[in-house]
């Protein structure tokens, strides 16, 4: 059925003030799930961005793993064990344990995760960070990160770093970013590693990183490794691992949870206001609908202009917001080095909760049109 | 006038409880995550907390020789001082083996200067080695706890003597109180290195002129302050440097601004479906000021009849945030009149914003 009017779109711009009003307040309504949406964004991507930074096909870790910083350590006979099962090309140990960053200005101590690891070794995706990890042959050398807070103070390659007290020089740096979890990072080699945090012997890692001879199928060799080491590790895949990660952060983390419950709530206020903004046009128009009804008009194609002037409002509220929500991520960026991008599958999902909300907030105002009886009007 | 049009105030009611309920929520966020990082010092039961001046929160350990914890004592004016040990350690869930990070807190028995009625009422049971008190508002994913439950800490068993309440963090799931001795043997730590001093001082003695003898007394990487002082560092920490007292200060902002847009919304449309009687009132020679405090008082009585609704709204979502992330939100009347403050005002700027309107118009143009 076609309309040959198009009476929805006339209906929205016949009004100019109110409808940008109205267009205001759904704007700032998507804004605001737009908002939360990025939050709960960052804080999944926050918490699985160091693993995709690495380079490896399973990880070992202790069985009492909770997440990245909340590890238990293994034996590094574990990682010795895993390299004679078949399928497997490498296996590298890496050590991570929270450490704190001296501000040289103000001498304040921040959270920093250090990352020791064997200079050489093929730890990272990128090959310029293995390359920089290469340079940690000398001992108290450290690679500093790009991504720390601002807290840090300044520092910069061939210059100083104190870390835990102990005097590093710094050989290069990364762009990493611990986001929620820690004010920065340092890498570190295995042997400055034990000299930070005074272990007198290599006897331990926290992870196993494990790459696969090309063509081996993860899901096996992981079941293979499982079989050949004690019970007191766990071998994941690399996807299990993001997984359960980000699964720990968003679903057990209360941050994860406020930021849940905050898009939901952002959700039912845009369909209120949405509610609101409908249903007063929709009385205002009520004679005009009623005379429709009494002309002929089915209720279907009543209802059609209802529901396609509830899609004008929402779509005109999105893409200025969309636009806004740019700016609010940059602005959330600088002040709190949180990894807020706007990406596809956001702007799409916000999207498709504004028409939701469209849709539950047509249905509730249609109610009234129903009622409509041309009868009342004359 | 409000009254006028009764499915339009409704909906204006509800617009405006559903801001209030915005800034509730955002706010309990930013309180929820600045109260439970500073769980903590509320209960310290001393009059000045000596730490190093490098200490700039109470979780990072820089330490100090417990010498200055007894040079303390030499100092006129100290009742007492001991020196408590803090801790991060992982607790393992009893009945499900998965690991979490708890925060343990060790205490001189004897003077605890900390959560004093709780400890003297276990003082008996935590002297037995391994024995600890555990925080009944621990996360569930610690297990199911009760006294004479036996669990493992780090590597060490330990046994549950007791509960009490305080409630887990951002950082920690649970929180444990335990005897110096049992931590201390726990970690094979030395006794000697410290990162915190409590210090009472005599009855009737002034704490600022106490603080400057201990500070001339001790070295100067010393730091001296009273517990309210470490409660304010605490928060002011989670306020500034953690992201979510950022995104949550933001938050708060953001849900301000769409209060007053959705105000500005409902009031403009107000003013202009009543413009001809607005115009008729000016015409008949009321001054503006009556206008304005028509529209004003329309825009109270709005952010009045949306605050009580939102008010109850707000208090159910803190309930069922509490449930699922068990971090304590706290409604004080202070944060209620706060909210209410807010409200207001939004109502006032959005009543502002709707009245150039009024003023513009031109009784003239009506007839």
């Amino acid at each position: 059925m076609f309309a040959r009017t198009p009476l929805a779109w006339l209906n929205t711009i016949q009004n100019k003030k109110r409808t940008a009003t109205a267009v205001g307040g759904i704007c700032f309504a998507v804004l605001l799930i737009f908002m939360q949406a990025g939050f709960l964004g960052a804080a999944r991507l926050n918490a699985s961005l160091t693993y995709r930074q690495f380079d490896f096909d399973l990880m070992i870790v202790s069985r009492g793993y909770l997440m990245l910083t909340r590890s238990e350590s293994i034996d590094i006979y574990r990682v010795i064990q895993a390299r004679s099962v078949p399928g497997v090309a490498s296996v590298e140990g890496l050590m991570l344990e929270g450490g704190r960053w001296k501000n040289p200005i103000n001498n304040d101590n921040l959270s920093c995760f250090i990352f020791g690891l064997r200079p050489g070794g093929n730890y990272f995706a990128d090959p310029a960070m293995n390359a920089s990890a290469a340079l940690l042959r000398d001992r108290q050398t450290v690679l500093a990160d790009r991504l720390s807070r601002a807290s840090y103070g300044p520092w910069q390659i061939g210059g100083p770093a104190v870390i835990n007290r102990q005097e590093l020089s710094i050989r290069g740096d990364y762009a990493l970013g611990m986001g929620l979890l820690a004010d920065g990072s340092a890498i570190v080699s295995h042997d400055t590693y034990l000299r930070l945090f005074g272990i007198p012997q290599l006897a331990q890692y926290q992870f196993g990183l494990v790459r696969l001879t090309p063509g081996a199928d993860p899901a096996a060799v992981a079941a293979a490794l499982r079989d050949a080491l004690p019970r007191d590790v766990m071998v994941l895949t690399k996807p299990e691992l993001v997984e359960r990660e980000e699964n720990y952060f968003v679903n057990v983390k209360p941050v994860g949870i406020m930021f849940q419950v905050g898009m939901f709530v952002a959700f039912i206020v845009g369909a209120v206001i949405l509610y609101q903004i409908l249903s007063s046009e929709i009385a205002n128009r009520l004679r005009e609908f009623a005379t429709l009804k009494a002309m002929g008009y089915t209720e279907r194609y009543i209802y059609a202009i209802g529901i396609r002037q509830g899609l004008i409002f929402s779509l005109m509220g999105y893409f200025p917001s969309l636009l806004l929500s740019f700016g609010l991520y940059r602005l959330l960026r600088a002040l709190s080095s949180f990894p807020v991008y706007m990406d596809l599958t956001r702007a799409l999902f916000v999207l498709g909760l504004t028409l939701a909300m469209c849709a539950i907030a047509a249905v509730f105002a249609l109610g009234k049109i129903k009622r409509a009886d041309p009868a009342d009007l004359f | 006038m409000l009254i006028d049009k009764p499915s339009r105030l409704a909906l204006s009611v509800v617009a405006v409880a559903f801001s209030v309920v915005i800034m509730f929520m955002e706010l309990g966020f930013f309180n929820g995550s600045n109260d439970s990082a500073a769980n903590i010092p509320p209960y310290f039961d001393c009059d000045l907390i000596l730490s190093h001046k490098e200490k700039n929160h109470m979780k990072t350990g820089e330490e100090f020789p417990l010498a200055w914890v007894f040079k303390a004592r030499d100092v006129p004016g100290v009742a007492a001082s001991v020196a408590p040990y803090t801790g991060a350690d992982y607790w393992w869930n009893p009945q499900a083996g998965s690991r979490n990070r708890v925060f343990t807190l060790c205490v001189d028995l004897e003077h605890p200067m900390f959560a004093t009625g709780i400890i003297a009422a276990h003082r008996k049971a935590l002297r037995e080695p391994g024995s600890v008190l555990y925080d009944r508002l621990s996360r569930r994913e610690l297990g199911k706890i009760d006294t004479g439950v036996k669990s493992t800490l780090g590597a060490s068993p330990v046994k549950v003597v007791g509960l009490f309440e305080l409630g887990p963090n951002f950082t920690y799931e649970g929180h444990l109180l335990m005897s110096a001795d049992t931590f201390l043997k726990m970690h094979g730590q030395s006794r000697e290195i410290v990162d915190m001093g409590l210090i009472r001082v005599k009855p009737g003695a002034d704490i600022e002129e106490v603080r400057r003898r201990l500070l001339a007394a001790l070295p100067p990487t010393a730091l001296l302050l009273t517990p309210a002082e470490i409660h304010a560092r605490e928060v002011s920490i989670t306020t500034r440097r953690s992201p979510a007292g950022i995104v949550f200060g933001i938050g708060l902002l953001v849900g301000f601004a769409i209060g007053v847009i959705i105000c500005y919304q409902i009031l403009f449309n107000e003013v202009n479906d009543h413009l001809p009687q607005f115009a008729t009132l000016k015409a008949m020679g009321h001054p503006p000021r009556f206008i304005s405090g028509i529209v004003l008082h329309e825009a109270l009585l709005m952010a009045l009849a949306g605050f009580i609704p939102g008010l109850l709204a707000g208090a159910g979502l803190y309930v069922l945030i509490e449930h699922f992330t068990q971090i304590r939100m706290f409604l004080t009347p202070g944060r209620i009149l706060l909210i209410f403050a807010l409200t207001s005002g939004m109502c006032l700027i959005a009543g502002h914003l709707a009245l150039k309107k009024v003023h513009s118009t031109d009784p003239a143009d009506l007839f």
